[in-house]
Parts: C-alpha cells; structure tokens; sequence
C-alpha cells in the first residue's frame, strides 16, 4: 500500500459515504423514520475516519519524501524541515481542500452527536443533511478536478518545495488551521438554520446556534488576529493589515457572524429578528464561501491568491447554492416569522439591532469594496483598484459609532431607560470627553484622541456595570465584594464573557488607532561598521555574512541598537536582520526583526546588501507604537469567548432551563 | 428586496462569471494599441551618452522597431527582467532597439542598477515619470511594443518571460 493509493481510495470512500449519509438524512426526513437518523448518526462518524485517513496519507507521503504524489512533487521538497513538512498538506490548493473537508466532517460528527438530543428530530435530518451536502460538494471536488493523490508517473528526485512564504514563519502552522476552523465552522449554524426553517421551528434553533456561531466566531477572530501578525512579522512593510481581497474575505464572514451573535440575544430574550437572524447565518456561510471562491479562482487579484484552476466554477456554484438555499427558504418563510412585537430602539434590544445593522453595513462595505473593480471592468472595460484609502475612510466613521454603541448596549436596560441609566451614560460621556481632550492635550491628533476617549469611555460602560453587580450582590447577601465578584463572574459567564471581549476590542481599537496614525519609516544604506542615528536609536551595521540552511540560502547583516534617548526605549539590543533566498522564488524575501516593546516596536528590515564585496547594507527602520497591544488585544478577545464557552455545571442547567417554548 | 433573491443570486453568479470566463485577466489594454507611439525625448543616463548622444526617445522616422522598457531601480520584477532584456538586446540589437526609461527614480540608484547588471542598451532617465502622462503606464515594468513605422503593437505590463519577450520580438520584426 502506498499512501497514493491509500489517500485516493479513502477520498472515494469519503465521497459515497458523504453522499450516503445526505441520502440517510433525506429519508430520515421523508419518513420520519427514526433509524435512518441513527444510521446517518453513524456514517457521520465513518466519513471522518475516512476523511482522516486520507488526511494521515497526505501527511505520510510529504513526511516519506513520496514525490509520485502529484501534490508532494509539486509543494514539498525533501530538504524541507520536519514542521515545514507537517504544514505543507495546507500550503497549496488541494490540501487545503483535504482539511477544510476533513474539519468538516468533524464538525458533521459532533452535530450528529446532538442529533435526537438537543436538536429535535424534525430538524436533526435537515441539519445532517444540509452538512452532509457540504462535504459531497468538497470530497467531489478533490476527487474529480483537484484530486490532491494525482500520481506522477516518473517521479521527481526532489519536489519544487513548499511556497517560501509559509516557511519563513511558524505562524503558518497555525493561522490556516484556525482560519479553516472558523469558516467550516459557520456550516453548521447555517445547517441548523436551514433545518429551523425547514423544519418551521423559528425559535429553538437559536440557542445552540449562538453557541455554535461562538465557537467559529472565536477560531474566525483567533485566525485574524495571528494573520494579522503573520503579515506583520513577515511582509516587512511594518503594516498588519492591507484591505487585500483576501483579508476582506476573512473579515467579511466574521462581520456577519459577530451581527448575528447580537441579534440571537434578542431572538433569544424576546423572539424578535427572527429574519435578521437567518438572513446574518446564510450570508456569514456564503461568505466564507464567497472568500474561498475568490482566493481560488482568478477573479480578483490578491497576494494571497492560489494558483487559479477549474475549481473556481465549482466554487462559484457552490456559492450559488448556498445563497440560493438559504435565502430562497427565507423568502418562503418570511412571511411566518413577522416580528411580534416592536423595537424599542431605546433599550438594549435596539441597540443590539443598531450594532447589528452596522457590522451588517461595514460587511456591505468591503464586499462592495471588494468587487468594485469588477464591477467597473464588466461596466466599462477599465481597470481600477479600490485600496486601502477607501476602506480606512468608510471603516473610521463605522468603528467609532460601534464603538459608541458597544459602550451603551450593555448598560441600557431591555427595557425601558431609567434614571440610573441616565447617571451611567453620563459617566461615560464624560469619560469619553476626558479622554479625547486628554488626547489633544498631549498633542495627539484628533483620531488618536478620540480613540483615547473612547477606550476611556467602554472602560466606563464595563467598570459601571461589573460594579453595579457587586455592589448589589455584596449589600444583598452580606458578602465582601471580592467573593461578590467571583461568585457572579462564575454564574454570569455570557454577561462576563462578553466584558472580556469588549475590552479586548476597545483596547485593539486604541492601539489600530495609535499605530495606524504614528507609524514612521526610515531607510538608509550603512557602510560596515558605520552608526545611523535616528529616532532615539543607535544603528551600528556590524557586518554582512552568508549562512546555508538546508531549504534556503541566507544573508545575514547584523546590526546593533542602543537607545539614546526615551524615544527609542527599549530597542537595546543585537539583532540578525536577514533576506532569504529560497530556490523556487526569484527574489530575495526579507525576514524582519521585530524588538516588541510596551511602547514603541522596533522593526529592522535587511533591503539590500553589496553582493560583490559585502561592504554595505540598506536597512529600513520602522518605529510603530502600540502594536503589542493589539497582540494581547487579540488574546482578550479570544479568552473573552473561551470564558463564555467553558462547560461548567451552570451552563448546562441553564441551558435545560431556558425557554424552549417559543416554537 | 428578499422575493427577488432568485435575481441577486443570478446577477451575483453572472458577475462573477463573467470574471472568470475573462481571457487574461491581468492584462491591461492600452488605448495606444494600433495608434502611433507618442513622441518624446528625454535626457540619456550617463554611460550611454558617448555612444548615443544627449538625448534619446520615440520620434518619426525611427526606422527601427522600439521595445520600451519602462522600469525603476526600486522595482523587484525589474531585477529579473534586466538581465532577460540585455541578453535580447545582444542578440537583436542591430534589427530592435530596446529603450529602458527609468521612471520615479534617484539617477544615483539607477546608475547603481545600471552597473550591477551591465545593461548596455540605452536608458532615458525621468525622475517624475513624465512619460506617464501620454503612455499611461500602470505600474513598473511595463513594456510597449512599437513597430517599424511607430505603431504601439502591444503594451505589456508587469515582469515579461522570455517567451513573451520573443513572441513580442518575432512579432514586430514580422
């Protein structure tokens, strides 16, 4: 057996087991039979072993060296490093696919073992079904047009190696991964979506959902933020983000899925938005479909682009698809889930919904920002470029109201505002006048000074309210405040949870705020051993030297720094700034060193050196503030949701005892 | 909005097509194909002046098919592509003459790329990119096309391959 062999006839077997089980989920549904959802319950679990295995195959193959797979021939190489290695099955196209369906028969699997439980059997077949269809439609893709086990009938000694780009740093192990977690993820809110309105049952499917939704969304927001500073410690243009249509592809999905997750509060709370919450749930999967399609087929140019084949028909047929089922159903439905009730758009059920129609809007925004050129091309012909400019217009204006919003929506009531409401919005106000005007007394400029103010003014919101809550558990029951807050941090996991990550946010907010407006770049070309003063610092190029390493060829040139005044605090120290050269790529690719500081980051980038003699070297210096930050922002965020989620006692009475009654 | 879903998703899927069904989508025409080559003349970089004079550009009665080469010392693909044009400029320099203008460009850093790569065909130095104004260049490199009568043929932008490089070749010397 070889792991070809053993990865294609698993793939097959992948494919009719998948199809099996939609065929399962289907009769299961017509007949109302009990057995064949048990059946595909079963299956479920099969095609993931299925799916693993041709997993562990791939993995077999690039770890043997079996360069008679196609996609080890093309993508890997044998001087390749063990952990190069194990990433490279999502390096290029076909692998990626692999995972993306091996993580979705995962997720089929743990849906499947809900089936009969908390997802009733009206809408247990649907939901099966609707993921048992997502997975015919990938293990189809890879057997018929991006079969990632194509043998190569005389097989290279060595392979081309893996894209140099995802060498040249851990992150790549991880960022993919997590990204593929969060969109497959969505799949399965979308199938209990489906089911829900399938099944004519509006109510019940939100509360699992939400939970879902949660878990994608916090995998979405994890693979973001580490894209975020792959792209940082890697590109060496010092920037975290670029408004590439790939970026957008990412953040458009979890724009829709962060709306929905405040709209199901409502659902939830009051039965309201029923249509907003299957319209947010169709369009967050679309959309990850949407951003697959275009990463893989040419229509858009963007760095991140895969190399354009026939899949991106099959890709834009499956968008199709999905929108079409998911929205079709809606209008079918939508005239059985009219709201019952009014939005009082004072309270917190409106500004869920303000919130929610602004991530809506700002999604709008970059997919509009995204096919514009597009647009303009089948129009009038011409080409044109929507970049960076346009998006941090439109995303200024739309990330201050959040920001106004996600301060006042937990402190209003659902109900009715109070007095006491009154008091705490006033607090924050002047929070957020203190902070500004605090801002432009240092001499920062106006957005820089409103970011201050309203980091100043959500820290407010979240102080009022924890406070608040312990005060009047602490009087009531006699308790010191300490055991108040410890014991309503534990019983209040969402209200927490919640906290957590809005702070994450307002303090990633502040520091997007002050990187964006203060980053300063230098460049200057050093003879050896000549000292660069700049920015506080002491720039010494010590030498220049070249170092073989097994998948690359490097030069070296490194430098030393010492602060010389506060402005460069923290940037002591000896650093290798190096370009590497690796054999499949035509141009040097720079490895930038970063010294983190609580302040100021240090980013020193080789550009260029004496080929000939090794006597000078052009470095580029980039002096960033605050970007730490938005590191330890991302890690908020991410504990924020892991908070929430954590199975403890609590939440599972909880969960029995909230109101299934609304259907 | 939502009873005409069938329409969005219809309109949606045509556009995206139509994207995909473009032959090459990352080619840029020009509105200079089939109409003659702006004139200009621009002040020669350095080494070349001995042998060519002050000044250099695209004029009538050139007599001679012109590959213009626009490029800047910054320019990644650049780096690729000098040392393909100066090996094609070896072969064909009696039949085509390759014109380099440098574009948005420090003239000591052009001269430095000059030398790393003994380019020995000429380049025209224009620090502000002035050509761009009647060329409409889109990015560096870009390369035009113009035959014997000065003609734009073809506008080529981005790094060319040494297969488009003689395809372009063959096709003006036709």
């Amino acid at each position: 057996m070889t792991p070809g062999l053993l990865g294609g006839v698993s793939l097959v077997a992948a494919l009719i087991l998948s199809a099996l089980g939609l065929v399962l989920a289907v009769l299961a549904y017509s007949l109302r039979d009990g057995r064949y959802l048990e059946a595909a319950k079963r299956l479920s679990l099969l095609t993931l072993l299925a799916a693993a295995t041709s997993f562990g195959a791939l993995e077999w193959a690039i770890l043997t060296d079996d360069f008679s797979v196609s996609y080890v021939a093309n993508h890997s190489s044998a001087s390749n490093p063990l952990w190069v290695k194990l990433v490279t099955p999502w390096a290029a196209l076909e692998g990626s696919i692999l995972l993306w369906a091996l993580l979705q028969t995962a997720y089929t699997w743990l849906v499947g073992l809900r089936a009969g439980q908390s997802l009733d059997v009206w809408r247990a077949p649907v939901a099966l079904g609707t993921l048992f269809a997502v997975q015919v439609f990938f293990f189809a893709v890879m057997v018929f047009v991006a079969h990632p086990f194509d043998a190569v009938p005389n097989p290279p000694p060595d392979g081309r190696g893996t894209n140099p780009l995802l060498q040249n740093h851990w992150m790549m192990a991880v960022h993919p991964v997590l990204m593929y977690l969060g969109f497959v993820g969505l799949s399965v809110p979308f199938a209990y979506a489906v089911a829900a309105m399938v099944a004519r049952r509006y109510q019940s499917w939100i509360f699992e959902t939400r939970w879902w939704t949660l878990v994608a969304w916090g995998f979405l927001t994890a693979a973001i933020f580490t894209g975020k500073w792959w792209s940082y410690e890697i590109l060496g243009w010092g920037g975290y983000w670029a408004w590439d249509p790939v970026e957008n592809a990412s953040i458009i999905p979890w724009l829709l899925a962060t709306a929905f997750l405040h709209t199901a509060q409502v659902q939830e709370r009051k039965g309201l938005f029923k249509g907003w919450n299957f319209a947010f749930i169709t369009l967050a999967f679309a959309a990850t479909v949407f951003g697959t399609f275009l990463t893989r087929s040419g229509v858009i140019q963007s760095v991140h682009a895969f190399a354009s084949g026939p899949v991106g028909a099959w890709f834009l047929l499956f968008l199709l698809g999905v929108m079409a089922v998911g929205l079709g159903l809606l209008a079918r439905v939508s005239s059985e889930i009219r709201e019952a009730g009014e939005v009082r758009w004072k309270s917190r059920e409106g500004a869920l919904l303000a919130g929610a129609l602004f991530f809506g809007t700002f999604a709008f925004v970059v997919v509009l920002g995204t096919l514009w050129p597009l647009v303009v091309e089948v129009v009038s012909g011409a080409k044109v470029s929507v970049g960076a400019p346009f998006f941090n217009q439109v995303s200024v204006p739309l990330g201050i109201f959040m920001l106004l919003l996600m301060g006042i929506g937990p402190v209003l009531p659902w109900r009715n505002t109070q007095a006491e409401v009154v008091r705490n919005l006033a607090a924050m106000l002047v929070a957020l006048g203190v902070g500004t005007l605090l801002g432009l007394a240092l001499g920062l400029s106006l957005g820089v000074s409103l970011a201050i103010g309203l980091f100043a003014y959500n820290l407010t919101a979240i102080w009022l309210m924890v406070a608040q809550g312990v005060r009047e558990r602490s009087r009531s029951l006699g308790i010191p405040a300490g055991q108040a807050l410890w014991e309503l941090a534990a019983s209040h996991k969402r209200r927490f949870g919640s906290h957590i990550v809005h702070f994450g946010v307002a303090l990633a907010a502040l520091s997007i705020a002050f990187s964006q407006t203060y980053r300063v770049t230098e460049q200057k070309t050093l003879q050896v051993g000549e000292t660069w003063q700049t920015r506080g610092l002491e720039i010494r190029l010590l030498s220049i030297g070249a170092r073989e390493e097994s998948n690359r060829f490097a030069a070296i040139a490194p430098i030393e720094v010492r602060s010389t005044s506060r402005e460069g605090w923290g940037a002591d120290g000896r650093y290798e700034t190096r370009l590497n050269f690796y054999p499949q790529m035509g141009s040097p690719l720079a490895t930038p060193v970063v010294r983190y500081s609580l302040y100021n980051d240090y980013y020193f980038v080789l550009m260029q050196f004496d080929q000939e003699k090794g006597q000078w070297a052009t470095i580029k210096l980039i002096v960033t503030p605050m970007v730490w930050w938005l590191w330890v922002a991302g890690l908020i965020i991410v504990l924020g949701t892991l908070y929430i989620l954590w199975p403890t006692g609590a939440r599972v009475t909880s969960r029995q005892m909230s109101p299934m009654a609304g259907d | 909005m939502l009873r005409f879903w069938p329409v969005w998703v219809l309109l949606l899927g045509g556009l995206f097509y139509w994207g995909m069904q473009r032959p090459n989508k990352d080619e840029l025409q020009s509105v200079l194909v089939g109409k003659p080559a702006p004139s200009f003349s621009l002040p020669l970089l350095a080494p070349y002046r001995a042998q060519y004079g002050p000044e250099m550009g695209i004029r009538e009665g050139l007599g001679k098919p012109v590959l213009l080469n626009i490029w800047a010392s910054w320019c990644i693909p650049c780096r690729t592509e000098a040392p393909l044009l100066e090996r094609f400029h070896q072969q064909y320099k009696d039949q085509v003459l390759i014109l380099g203008v440098n574009v948005q460009d420090s003239e000591t850093e052009a001269l430095k790329f000059i030398q790393q790569y003994g380019l020995t065909f000429p380049s025209v130095y224009d620090g502000r990119g002035r050509i761009g104004i009647e060329y409409g260049y889109y990015g560096v490199p870009e390369t035009f096309v113009i035959d014997r009568k000065g003609t734009v043929l073809a506008r080529h932008a981005g790094e060319l391959s040494e297969a488009q490089l003689r395809g372009y070749i063959e096709q003006v010397l036709r």
